[in-house]
């Protein structure tokens, strides 16, 4: 298990060096404000109490001048420093978590919203930033600076030295009191958010059937209540958020009023020096600000950290095992192997239950059973997008977790039973970064035809839903980054649906030409490719319950019987 | 400077917990700097109350400080409470307000905008345009109140003291920051810009895994995002640096108008003409001050972003909605006889038409079936008799009532759509089911989901209609959500159904059952059925082919069964 606080240690090793610079920074700084108080207090003092000239004290004035300017200087080198570091254990922390949302594969993420995702990899990423530009530098500045000045007071006034030394180990103490709760609090609050945003994302994406079920008047309330219940549980967090900060307040500003008056009571006395207790009083303030400023930057570190949670909960996720070694030959087509193969997503049933089959290289077989027999968990299962909770499988002979990855995927075709388009050109589309003849591609798929009538050919951009052609079309491009370059494995989901007859045979042909030598498992729908296919598998609640070809499965009389009767009263 | 009138103008309802923010905010400020001055005066008098070997009235003072200290330290925790606590509120009012202004744009005013780009767009700058009174709208009142108070101080002490100090913290400020915002617009600019293609680009890339996965793209694609990312952060350096730039400026203020109240008020103090207390309070007045400016450099390098944020919320939702409810909307009439006479249909200005001339006459009762290969118009006839678009030219009547004529609701309370692609929200299986009639029986859920074929799901699943079925519907095959779809159809039992292939994604067996289901709906209730396959092309009373956006044939249901 990794935890939040692993996980920034780990991104801090990119960010090392700019964030040494940012907490040098930030600690100059802190020093040079103490030399600023001294030199005022003791300019003030020679102005009103020694009668001297603004002539005589222009070295002071010029020294605090420049003083500020190098104050300034060090602020703003903190600042982006700081930033840089972020930057880097952002990079860092955005290439780590592409890549295993990557290893976890498309069936993994299922079930879960490409905009949830997104949100995590791009603005919880973002919400890192806040523990390196300003959480770090300032809990530095809170560690080294009220211990410096408490050394610099003691010897002027020993007295006022007490004040600020009792102070000091309380703040640190209230702090974690209150800041355990609002963390707690606070990782509510993130669930809350990314609902609410995922809420709007999912109501807007179905506004049109909103719209056309007359619920988006309803869904409007909705959406005011989920945002007016966020703000309910946000001050519950800001409440006790604050009360850190409340603390702080109360010490700093305490401190202050008692440091004022017990100076004014000493200076009446004559107990102390004026430029003495005029720098006290200019510390005051400068003792408690860094603490009240890690007070201010722990909100940013809790929502820093909640967001790395969140990261954390995507990085648990177990991806699948290190990558085989093992490289496949060079085929004409490919053999499949099942060896009692089970399945089960989570704690649900088994989507596959002890599967076992051969097929033989070249073979075509079909896919057979009722929605949610399994058909697509076993396509899922060669591609490599999960892996058997039991059992073996075996791709040209050699066990299928051994072979790298990469090297099979190139021996693969896969045809989804949804289009899915890239916000690109139909070219870019089909081609996919592989090299290969686009215009063959189209015209095996059937495509030529309808892409030559777009205004602008195989340039036309589609859109994310492929926008602006019709289903049956969008079907025949997903063909053609199929045939772009066919592999000697084929697996195909429901490559018919969606098309019109005259198309459906059109496609069929195309198909049939593609997967000819070629080994081809087809989830089939349709009669005549079932017809066509050398074996059927039938499956049903996960189980294969029959193997054969078409005539003997018919002869047997068994469920494909059953099926088949149906689909064949479907036809004349 | 419009957009931020009009945003302003969305705080109106809001009003009183704004000013209350604004007002606990000054308080605040003020006993801060009046703690350090009021402090810095009584130790210089009491100083020189001792020098002078004089006692002076001490109480006042030290009654002063205390009670600025307890102003100061309750008055920060409830400023800020309050501050955020009106920002939640207008983060609620902002978000229906723009989701009520999306919902006239649906179904086809929101086609082009892709989700992911839309989602990207929206949450970031619906939540840039919510800070703006956190940000900026409230420490700038607060700032300019507390910078007035000090002022008028300081001009009891000597005009030109007053004005001095006034200048360099509103120059170094206010001034300095907001020129170093204005210099940054065009980084925070290409910042946005560049956090919508990264999103953009990631929720492309998540939606089509397995393409990229299996085809080897995926490696060029992660260069891609890897390259957006890199560039998203090369735009937050820049803007990084001005605004790292503006905070050190504003900052320096403050130091350089003690500064100032030295150089002035020393000869003063010499001269007589100055009291030495004053000197104190003065410089600490001016000191302390600048505390109240910190906020702003943050806030106005922000505030380019936030006005392109606001231009483009505003510019979604300021878009002509494509249909629109009747200024007086005539009540339902009685029939449900849908007549299409001379209807056209074409996409922009320079689109393909995608309907011509069509003349249809479709009958209360009536069991159509409208084939055609896929491009030939069906989605776009579907699309009409809804009103998600209205024709380019011709009319649409229901029971004699041009369809432009009704109210939008009423229309689609008679005439149901089933999409071909329905969007399934994330929620249960009930949840999706009730968006027709939120107040069904169960006894008419289950059955709706007999007849659309789910009776069989549902009862296999432990939770039964509470299952959720995922974020957008990703745990339901493509089937299953098409049946979810049309049980929704069915529920809503609309006098007029109209199904946009009701058999994509079925297997064969399902398909037949479904539309046989659906055509078995009690006499006077029309189905029209879209569709490109040969299911339930028996049952109905005629079938009208489609081609090219024209009627190429209408035949009754016997001769296409033969062929």
């Amino acid at each position: 298990m990794l935890d939040a606080q692993a996980l920034m240690t780990a991104l801090g090793e990119p960010a090392r060096r700019p964030m040494r610079l940012a907490v040098a920074a930030a600690l100059g700084q802190g020093l040079v404000q103490i030399a600023i108080a001294w030199i005022t207090a003791h300019t003030i003092d020679a102005a009103v109490f020694k009668g001297a000239a603004l002539a005589t004290l222009m070295p002071q004035l010029l020294t605090l001048a420049a003083l500020f300017a190098l104050k300034a200087g060090l602020a703003a080198l903190a600042d982006l420093a700081g930033f840089a570091a972020a930057c880097r254990a952002r990079r860092a922390l955005f290439a780590r978590l592409v890549d295993h949302v990557v290893a976890l594969g498309p069936v993994r993420l299922a079930g879960e919203a490409s905009g949830d995702i997104a949100t995590r990899l791009t603005d919880a990423v973002a919400a890192i930033e806040p523990y390196w530009r300003r959480w770090l530098p300032a809990r530095a500045a809170a560690s080294v600076l009220p211990v410096a000045i408490l050394l610099v007071t003691l010897p002027v006034d020993w007295q006022t030295g007490l004040v600020f030394a009792a102070t000091l180990p309380l703040l640190p103490l209230f702090m974690i009191l209150v800041g355990r709760a609002a963390e707690r609090a606070n990782q509510r609050q993130w669930a809350s958010l990314a609902r609410l945003g995922g809420h709007l994302l999912d109501a807007i994406e179905g506004l049109a059937d909103l719209v056309l079920n007359r619920a988006a008047q309803r869904e409007v309330a909705i959406v005011r209540r989920m945002a007016d219940d966020y703000r309910k549980e946000t001050m519950a967090v800001l409440r006790l958020a604050f009360l850190s900060a409340l603390v702080l307040e109360f010490f700093a500003t305490v401190a202050i009023a008692i440091t004022a008056v017990l100076v004014g009571f000493r200076l009446m006395w004559g107990d102390i020096a004026f430029a003495d207790g005029l720098f006290l009083l200019l510390l005051a303030p400068q003792f408690y600000a860094p603490l009240r400023l890690m007070g201010v930057e722990r909100h940013a570190r809790m929502e820093a950290t909640a967001a790395a949670e969140r990261l954390v909960d995507l990085l648990d996720r177990p991806a699948p095992p290190a990558n085989g070694t093992l490289r496949l030959p060079a085929a004409p087509a490919l053999g499949v192997r099942f060896d009692r193969v089970s399945v089960r997503y989570g704690d649900g049933p088994a989507a596959l239950a002890d599967v076992s089959f051969t097929i033989a290289p070249g073979e075509h077989v079909a896919l057979v059973g009722p929605s949610g027999a399994g058909k697509s968990t076993l396509l899922a299962l060669i591609a490599g997008f999960i892996e058997p909770s039991a059992g073996r499988i075996f791709v040209g002979d050699q066990p299928l977790a051994a072979l790298d990855r990469r090297a099979f995927l190139d021996q693969l075709t896969l045809v989804p039973q949804r289009a899915a388009f890239f916000d690109d050109t139909i070219a870019a589309n089909v081609a996919m970064g592989r090299s290969g003849d686009l215009a063959a591609a189209l015209v095996a798929a059937r495509a030529d035809g309808f892409v030559r009538r777009l205004p602008h050919g195989v340039d036309t951009c589609l859109g994310e839903r492929g926008l602006g052609i019709s289903g049956g079309e969008g079907q025949r491009l997903m063909l053609a980054r199929a045939l772009f370059r066919p592999a000697p494995l084929v697996l195909l989901d429901e490559p018919t649906a969606h098309l019109d007859r005259a198309t459906e045979q059109d496609v069929g042909q195309a198909i049939a030409t593609m997967i000819a030598g070629r080994t081809a498992i087809t989830i089939a729908h349709r009669l005549a490719t079932v017809r066509h296919a050398d074996r059927i598998l039938v499956l049903d609640a996960g189980r294969l319950v029959e193997s054969g070809t078409h005539d003997e499965l018919v002869a047997r009389g068994g469920a494909y019987a059953g099926l088949l009767a149906s689909l064949e009263g479907d036809r004349p | 400077m419009n957009v931020l009138l009009r945003l302003l103008r969305l705080y109106a309802p809001l009003t009183p917990w704004l000013a209350a923010s604004i007002a606990i905010g000054a308080l605040t400020a003020l006993a801060s700097v009046g703690l350090m001055a009021v402090s810095g005066w009584f130790i210089t008098a009491m100083a020189a109350a001792g020098l002078a070997g004089v006692t002076m009235n001490y109480f006042t003072p030290a009654a002063i400080v205390r009670a600025l200290a307890i102003l100061r330290t309750g008055g920060r925790y409830f400023e800020r409470l309050v501050s955020h606590d009106a920002t939640l509120r207008l983060t609620a009012e902002t978000r229906a307000f723009l989701f009520a202004r999306l919902v006239p744009l649906a179904p086809s005013g929101l086609a082009d905008a892709r989700s992911g780009d839309l989602l990207a767009r929206l949450k970031n700058d619906i939540d840039r345009v919510e800070l703006l009174f956190l940000r900026l709208v409230a420490p700038l009142f607060v700032a300019a109140m507390t910078l007035a108070v000090v002022a008028l101080v300081l001009a009891h002490l000597g005009a030109g003291l007053a004005l001095t100090v006034l200048a360099v913290l509103i120059g170094g400020g206010l001034l300095a920051p907001a020129l170093a915002a204005h210099a940054g617009r065009r980084a925070t600019a290409a910042m946005a810009r560049q956090t919508a293609m990264l999103k953009r680009a990631v929720v492309d890339d998540i939606e089509k895994l397995g393409p990229l996965i299996v085809t080897g793209a995926v490696t060029g694609h992660l260069e891609a995002l890897a390259a957006h990312h890199a560039a998203l952060l090369a735009a937050e350096t820049s803007a990084a640096r001005l605004a790292a730039t503006g905070q050190a400026l504003a900052g320096l203020s403050g130091d350089v108008a003690l500064l100032a109240v030295l150089i002035i008020g020393i000869p003063l103090v010499g001269a007589g003409s100055l009291a030495g207390p004053d000197l104190t309070m003065a410089a600490l007045l001016s000191l302390a001050a600048a505390e109240a400016l910190m906020g702003l450099p943050g806030a106005l390098a922000g505030l380019a972003a936030t006005i392109a944020s606001a231009e483009r919320l505003f510019a979604l939702i300021d878009r002509p909605a494509p249909v629109s409810d009747a200024a007086v909307p005539t009540p339902l009439p009685p029939g449900n006889d849908l007549v299409l006479t001379g209807v056209h249909l074409r996409y922009g200005a320079d689109g393909r038409d995608a309907l011509a001339d069509i003349d249809l006459t479709i009958a209360a009762g009536r069991r159509l079936a409208i084939v055609g290969c896929s491009g030939a118009g069906k989605s776009s006839l579907a699309d009409l008799l809804v009103r998600a678009r209205d024709p380019s030219a011709g009319t649409i009547t229901l029971g004699g009532v041009p369809l432009a004529d009704l109210r939008l609701d009423d229309l689609r309370r008679r005439v149901a759509l089933v999409p071909q692609k329905p969007h399934i929200f994330t929620s249960t299986l009930g949840a999706n089911l009730r968006l027709a009639k939120p107040d069904a029986s169960p006894a008419e859920l289950a059955d709706a989901l007999a007849r659309a074929g789910l009776a069989d799901l549902v009862a296999r699943l432990p939770d039964g209609l509470d299952t959720r079925v995922g974020l957008a519907g990703s745990t339901l095959s493509g089937g299953e959500a098409r049946r979810l779809a049309l049980a929704r159809a069915l529920l809503a039992d609309a006098p007029v159904l109209v199904l946009d292939e009701p058999g994509e994604g079925l297997d064969p067996t399902l398909e037949r059952d479904v539309i046989a289901a659906l055509m078995r709906r009690e006499p006077g209730r029309t189905v029209i059925l879209f569709t490109h396959g040969s299911a339930g092309l028996a049952d109905v009373d005629e079938i009208i082919e489609l081609a090219d956006g024209r009627v190429l044939d209408r035949r009754p249901p016997d001769r296409q069964t033969s062929s």
